[in-house]
């Protein structure tokens, strides 16, 4: 596929680039909020708690009279930080896991499906929740949770693609030639099925994010003093009739974030589609 | 007082959108169809017999448009409400299609598909529909058919589902029935049993029919006129056994060239023959000019052949060829 | 049919069986000491060695593991540790909000999502799909507890309409109960109808696509008819797979909206034994949740036999 074409019609297509500018919105906050943010996060003054937006404060502050819009900031770091370690562990050990199953069938491939299938009976988030529980509150275990029940997603779409791939008559041709199992799983089917992943990934860190935030809101995930979008959510809920406000901004940072990766997620499957790129 | 004809087609243009644009595929089709005349419209894959079919249905897929004059009984059609259209389809004409398979509905049973078109049209109850329905299943042929009403179209094989179809099309007795590649899917066998049973049950009724098919041993015994198309346009017309006898155009000379040799003459199977074959290929729509869509693959070309459209040229009072060869 | 029956009540047996070892592996195996958890690290080694062998602590995992289900055959789910009372006593009181919570989340899922989804395909391209599917992705984006605390912010801080949080039980009637779980159910919907809105839409049009929608038309149905009589149940089957999925995650996500809403449910339930590290109630509930996802799914695989009759294993002629 020609990386000049492509490059051209993803600047074309809407949901990609609105998904990209949100993405890029929460990237640039969450990089920006290493080095600097307009208040510092620890700059607790009582006396300036929960006052509206201002010249000075543009989202207003907090019960502790922290500036909402560091905070804004500095939760984006937690996010794409859980979301992004999380998926890469669930897209290394789930691919490889994949792999595996379509390269060597039999009772591997068995004994894995059968293990994702029953995996899937188990809601994500409640198996976050246990996870979390057993080990206890935390970014690091949060990440692990969030990364496990990625394992079986990944596993999954990556055995189903490869198998389609391995029936494919040029990996027959490449078997006749003496090519070895792991060889062929490097230059053709992985190559093959990035497509399928990159989406797959970017559907996943969406969700990611999702299962920080409800962790953290539960105070099961991110913990003082990291700051968190989700925490400030819970937060913000004891304080529904005084301050509003502070309940609506960590939720449009989510709604920001999330959004942005589905659109992306959408448009690299429209993108990708080895159906489409076909068309002169 | 001559009646209207059943169907007046005049000058059809059909364009569809494609990777490449808004290309025409049918590009000008005109004919007529009495009242129990059999018609055959024969062509390759892709010259635009079956838009043809369903641009008569009103039928056309999502992003097709089609311009000229389509006249039912004298009365212009392609202005008409999506309404008016659902009054007539299944009704005073009805159309089956190539795959029996898909083009039946998994999940309901073949008795309420058949009673479909009685319900929607004659407003009988399921009842009594249903009850039409087992005997329009028995005259096609289907063995037990008040029984088998319950079943669905997966327990039946390949020609009884085409049989259903039948059924279906022509449970209100309607005055045409247009059948596109209805026997492609199916055995030569089959085949030849459905198309046997068409032609007595068309006979019976006298109805219409127009038969599509890319075969000409499927149409050469089930139609009195022939109708060959070429790249969106009919190039010759004419009674059926004058066309398959006598054929004008070079594009029919050569279909006909290109059947094997044994099957016209036995005794020349013994002798070493190469089969002649058309040469090149059917042009992409979108890259049709000015002239002759054929020209490119005809052996009797010449410069006016390429720089305009043939016009259609009468060869006796049935029958027409578009070349310019014939004038 | 009846092997079809047969042989998926075997899986759903071997599923909750696998569930339930891996629940006890979690909770009783990982964790270790649970005598020593529950007493906390201050404990004198003989309260710890006692309340061990109350618990029956010192027999091998795998026998403690046969106990645990053979109570769990006699309804016998030991008693919880933070409030005294029997387990299952304590889960079937929780139950009695969760369950029906969970079932009118689902009830408003199914009648958002099909009511979008369908209109949505019906309108395909022009500004009537546009703005559901808009509105769809705003959906996905949107964490539920957030769109819960939005939805508390409208109803019961501005409009006074619903209480903000908490839940009588059903002893003030049935009205009130319903009442106190609406917003709760509410904002469950809204996320899985957003995601199931947009799978019926795609179903629809794929449907529509089939060969048999235009012979329905061809008999004289227009698109509206044929939609109705002959697309939507065939395009139900993709969009019940994805329901079943739905109700596991809409089970999942009570846990995190009884929190919102302060409802005494079982996801509360689990979710503060948690925090008590009263594991036995965690143990039991989770158990209970996965038996409930289990069983949906079950029901969702006879649901597709009864919709799509070459399931049922009648051969062809």
């Amino acid at each position: 596929m020609n990386p000049h074409s492509l490059a051209q019609r993803a600047l074309r297509h809407p949901s990609f680039v609105l998904g990209s500018v949100l993405l890029c919105l929460v990237a640039c906050a969450a990089l920006l909020s290493l080095v600097w943010t307009p208040y510092a996060l620890t700059d607790i003054e009582m006396a300036r708690k929960l006052l509206p937006p201002s010249g000075s404060h543009w989202l207003g502050t907090d019960a502790l009279g922290r500036d909402v819009v560091s905070l804004l900031l500095a939760g984006a770091r937690s996010s794409i930080l859980v979301g992004v370690v999380a998926v890469g562990i669930g897209l290394s050990i789930g691919v490889a896991l994949g792999l595996l199953a379509a390269a060597y069938k039999g009772w591997l491939e068995e004994a894995l499906m059968r293990l994702t299938d029953f995996s899937f009976a188990f809601p994500a988030i409640l198996v976050a929740i246990l996870i979390t529980a057993v080990l206890g509150p935390g970014m690091v275990n949060a990440i692990l949770a969030i990364g496990l029940f990625n394992i079986p997603v990944f596993a999954r779409i990556t055995r189903g693609s490869a198998q389609a791939i391995w029936t494919r008559d040029y990996v027959l041709a490449a078997r006749a030639c003496g090519k070895g199992r792991w060889r062929i799983t490097w230059d053709h089917v992985l190559p093959n099925i990035a497509a399928v992943l990159i989406v797959q990934a970017s559907t996943q860190f969406a969700l990611a994010i999702l299962a920080e935030a409800a962790l953290s809101y539960l105070g099961l995930g991110t913990q003082p003093p990291e700051p968190s979008w989700g925490r400030m959510l819970s937060e913000a809920q004891t304080l529904l009739f005084q301050a509003p406000r502070l309940a609506v901004f960590p939720g449009v940072a989510i709604a920001v974030a999330v959004l942005g990766l589905n659109l992306v997620g959408d448009g690299l499957r429209d993108l990708l589609d080895p159906k489409l790129s076909r068309q002169r | 007082m001559s009646q209207p004809p059943l169907l007046q087609l005049k000058d059809l243009h059909v364009q569809v959108r494609t990777a490449h644009g808004l290309v025409e595929a049918v590009r000008g089709v005109s004919f007529s169809l009495e009242r129990g005349e059999t018609v055959g419209l024969m062509g390759e894959s892709g010259c635009g017999k079956s838009l043809t079919a369903l641009a008569l249905m009103g039928l056309l897929p999502e992003g097709a448009q089609a311009r000229g004059s389509l006249q039912w009984q004298g009365e212009e059609c392609l202005t008409w409400s999506e309404e008016n259209w659902c009054k007539l389809r299944g009704n005073r004409w009805a159309m089956i299609f190539q795959e029996p398979m898909s083009a039946l509905n998994p999940l309901h049973t073949v008795g309420d598909q058949v009673a479909e078109p009685l319900r929607l049209h004659r407003g009988l109850s399921r009842k009594a529909a249903l009850s039409e329905a087992a005997d329009l299943l028995d005259r096609v042929g289907i063995a037990r058919a008040r029984q088998r009403l319950h079943d669905h179209p997966h327990q039946f094989s390949g020609g009884q589902r085409q049989r259903i179809m039948i059924a279906m099309a022509l449970s209100c007795n309607p005055d045409l029935l247009i059948a596109d590649e209805p026997t492609t899917a199916l055995d030569v066998t089959v085949a030849q049993r459905i198309l046997e049973l068409m032609q007595s049950l068309v006979q019976e009724r006298g109805m219409g029919l127009l038969l599509i098919s890319h075969d000409l041993g499927v149409l050469a015994r089930q139609v009195q006129q022939l109708k060959v198309m070429y790249a969106g346009q009919i190039v010759e017309q004419g009674p059926t056994a004058e066309v398959l006898t006598t054929p004008a155009h070079p594009y029919t000379r050569g279909l006909l060239a290109s059947r094997p040799q044994w099957l016209r003459a036995p005794q020349a199977a013994s002798q070493r023959m190469r089969l002649p074959t058309l040469p090149g290929q059917v042009p992409e729509l979108h890259q049709l000019d000015q002239g002759c869509a054929f020209a490119d693959r005809c052996s009797l070309v010449d410069d006016a052949c390429r720089t305009s459209a043939p016009p259609s040229i009468l060869l006796s009072p049935a029958r027409q060829a578009q070349c310019w060869r014939l004038s | 049919m009846m092997r079809f029956l047969l042989r998926r009540s075997l899986t759903l047996l071997a599923t909750v069986l696998a569930a339930s070892a891996v629940i006890f592996a979690a909770l009783d195996v990982l964790p270790g000491n649970i005598a020593q958890v529950l007493l906390g690290p201050d404990a004198s080694q003989e309260a710890v060695q006692a309340l061990a062998q109350q618990l029956g602590l010192d027999q091998p995992a795998w026998q403690r593991y046969t106990q645990w289900l053979g109570g769990l055959l006699r309804f016998d789910l030991g008693l919880s540790h933070a409030y005294g009372s029997p387990v299952g006593e304590l889960i079937l009181e929780r139950l009695s909000l969760t369950l029906p919570l969970a079932l009118m989340a689902m009830l408003f899922t199914t009648v958002l999502a099909l009511g979008a989804g369908v209109y949505a395909a019906s309108r395909q391209h022009r500004l009537g799909d546009v703005g559901v599917m808009g509105l769809s992705q705003l959906g996905i984006a949107i964490p539920n507890f957030w769109f819960a605390i939005l939805l508390i912010l409208l109803f019961s801080v501005h409009l006074r309409w619903f209480a903000a949080g908490g839940f009588d039980g059903w002893s003030d009637g049935l009205g009130a109960g319903l009442k106190a779980l609406f917003l709760p159910a509410l904002s469950l919907a809204v996320v899985q109808a957003a995601i199931l809105a947009r799978i019926t839409r795609s179903a629809v049009l794929e449907v529509l696509r089939e060969d048999f929608v235009r012979t329905a038309r061809a008999k004289g149905r227009s698109l509206r008819g044929a939609m109705w009589t002959h697309a939507l149940r065939n395009a139900m089957i993709p969009v019940v797979t994805v329901m079943g999925l739905q109700f596991a995650n809409l089970v999942a996500g009570t846990v995190v909206i009884e929190n919102v809403f302060y409802l005494p449910g079982l996801g509360r339930l689990i979710f503060q034994s948690i925090a008590n590290r009263d594991l036995i109630v965690v143990r039991n509930g989770v158990m209970l949740l996965a038996v409930m996802v289990v069983a949906i799914n079950f029901v969702v695989d006879l649901l597709y036999a009864v919709i799509d009759p070459r399931l049922q294993g009648r051969d062809s002629a």
